[in-house]
């Protein structure tokens, strides 16, 4: 009653109630209106009241908005720093501030799993021993390993944005054509690099077109081989097969002069031998007599040891075969140059030499065996 | 005459007289990958053998797995799905249904849409 009294007449009271009644939300319920300057008061303190509340909700909503925009703040700078394991927590309605950290959310998962396939792709690339170049529709280096880097000796930087033609050591090969970039699908082709400093490098080359989302030609996946140590091994090999072809000739014309066989008449040939004689050499001694023998029809073979350095029981044995041989086809053999130590030799071997003719000199069998066949004829 | 209606736990699945199939989420899911399953082996029962256009109703959806929307766009949908209308009336369906046109794009044709009268009209071009 003394503020009714008081405040009686006061057109300040009005234009308070009007003041929170316009602040307070419309479906907050403030009553209106009043007749009496206590109901006024009574409907403004009301006002105030859910005024506060209202405050206070917004303080905590605010704050609540706040702390959610630090938890944004925060996993958005964690994907910026590539770490894509947290993710901001999620509200219990959908509303717009919901969906933009759902959207946060998912936005990581597709990162995390693009990520874990570049890293993963990148491996493999990075641990092909194969040189890998990616080239774009017009020929530029977008991608290379480090294969490649190594191989033709320039940093990455150094080769990506450059034409192709930088790596080859002949553009105008039939690999390009001339052409800024190879137009087709080309496999295992030999063609040769260029390295940084500028030597030449064979290289297995395959490289094969690469499509865009549309099926436009969006470039090339190329791989090359190094063959450097093949091209060597190949090299290498026929070198030594052309120098084993040298040595078979060289063999072959050996053997040919370690076993002359020398026609004195057509009844008797001398074959001299000189140096030492193998098993190897005495079989081809063995078949160089038959087939002159047999060729020739002799009737005498004269098989001049002077020059052989070594008799043993394997020389000596050879011989009787030869002779025994040589008798099966009708001829004869006769055995000269028999020096006095190699005489000593074969008595001491006990080589029988029964069935064998022999001389002291080829001079001597040479005569026994000329006037033996001129007598038979 | 409406056809088999499977309710799984994130979704009732149906096929109605007009050859359409619906798929309404429940509201509040949050679908795993076990739930994809469930709701395309619920599809691909309800299509009988036959490929039809799809009407997705995900404006009720909290959350769904990165693996759902790999599963839900996989290779096996495009057998009994010949188009996919998406209804989007909420934020987070708005959201979902942008990743459905980036990042998950399945194999047949898929639009998004906030009037299912316009989503019906557009999937009836794909009756078979």
């Amino acid at each position: 009653m003394i503020m009714d009294a008081t405040l009686t007449g006061d057109d300040r009271v009005d234009q308070l109630l009007a003041t929170i009644t316009r602040c307070v939300h419309a479906d907050a319920g403030v009553q209106q209106p009043a007749s009496t300057t206590s109901d006024k008061l009574d409907i403004a303190i009301q006002g105030l009241d859910q005024l506060v509340k209202e405050l206070v909700a917004c303080r905590a909503a605010a704050a609540n908005l706040e702390q959610r925009f630090d938890q944004v703040l925060d996993v958005v700078g964690s994907m910026a720093a590539l770490d894509f394991t947290k993710q901001v927590p999620m509200g219990e309605e959908d509303t717009n501030f919901d969906a933009l950290a759902a959207g946060i959310n998912m936005l990581g998962e597709e990162l995390t799993a693009s990520m874990v396939s570049r890293t993963y792709v990148h491996n493999i690339l990075e641990s092909m021993n194969d040189a890998l170049v990616v080239i774009d529709a017009q020929g530029m280096i977008q991608t290379v390993n480090r294969a490649t880097t190594e191989l033709l000796g320039y940093q990455k930087e150094e080769l990506l944005d450059q034409p192709i033609g930088i790596m080859f050591a002949d553009m105008d090969t039939a690999l390009t054509g001339g052409r800024a970039m190879p137009a087709q699908v080309i496999q295992n082709t030999e063609v040769a690099f260029k390295t940084r400093n500028g030597r030449e490098l064979p290289v297995s080359f395959s490289a094969s077109v690469m499509s865009d989302a549309f099926g436009e030609h969006a470039g090339m996946v190329c791989v090359a081989h190094d063959i450097t140590e093949r091209k060597q091994a190949e090299e290498a090999l026929r070198h030594s097969i052309v120098q084993e072809e040298v040595i078979r000739a060289q063999s072959a014309a050996l053997a040919e002069l370690s076993t002359p066989i020398i026609p004195i008449t057509d009844q008797v040939m001398v074959m001299p031998l000189i140096g030492t004689i193998d098993s190897q050499r005495a079989q081809q001694v063995l078949e160089v007599l038959l087939h002159e023998i047999a060729g020739r029809g002799a009737a005498v073979v004269i098989i001049d040891i002077t020059g052989v350095v070594v008799v043993d029981t394997q020389v000596a044995n050879a011989l009787l075969q030869a002779a025994q041989a040589v008798k099966l086809l009708g001829a004869r053999v006769m055995l000269t140059g028999i020096r006095p130590e190699v005489a000593q030799t074969l008595v001491g071997l006990g080589a029988d030499l029964r069935s064998v003719v022999t001389y002291s000199t080829l001079q001597s069998g040479l005569a026994v065996a000329l006037r033996r066949t001129n007598g038979a004829q | 005459m409406t056809g088999e209606e499977i309710t799984t736990r994130t979704a009732v699945i149906r096929l109605e007289d007009d050859g359409i199939v619906r798929v309404i989420a429940h509201p509040g899911a949050v679908e795993t990958v076990e739930d994809a399953h469930n709701n395309i082996d619920a599809m691909e029962q309800v299509c009988q053998g036959k490929r039809r256009p799809t009407l997705v109703d995900i404006t009720k959806v909290k959350s769904q797995e990165r693996g759902a929307r790999e599963h839900y766009t996989g290779p096996r949908t495009a057998r009994f799905q010949s188009a996919v209308a998406v209804m989007i009336n909420s934020p987070m369906s708005r959201l979902l249904g942008n990743f459905y046109l980036g990042f998950n794009k399945p194999e047949v044709p898929i639009k998004l849409f906030t009037s299912q009268a316009d989503a019906l009209v557009w999937l009836k071009g794909f009756l078979q």
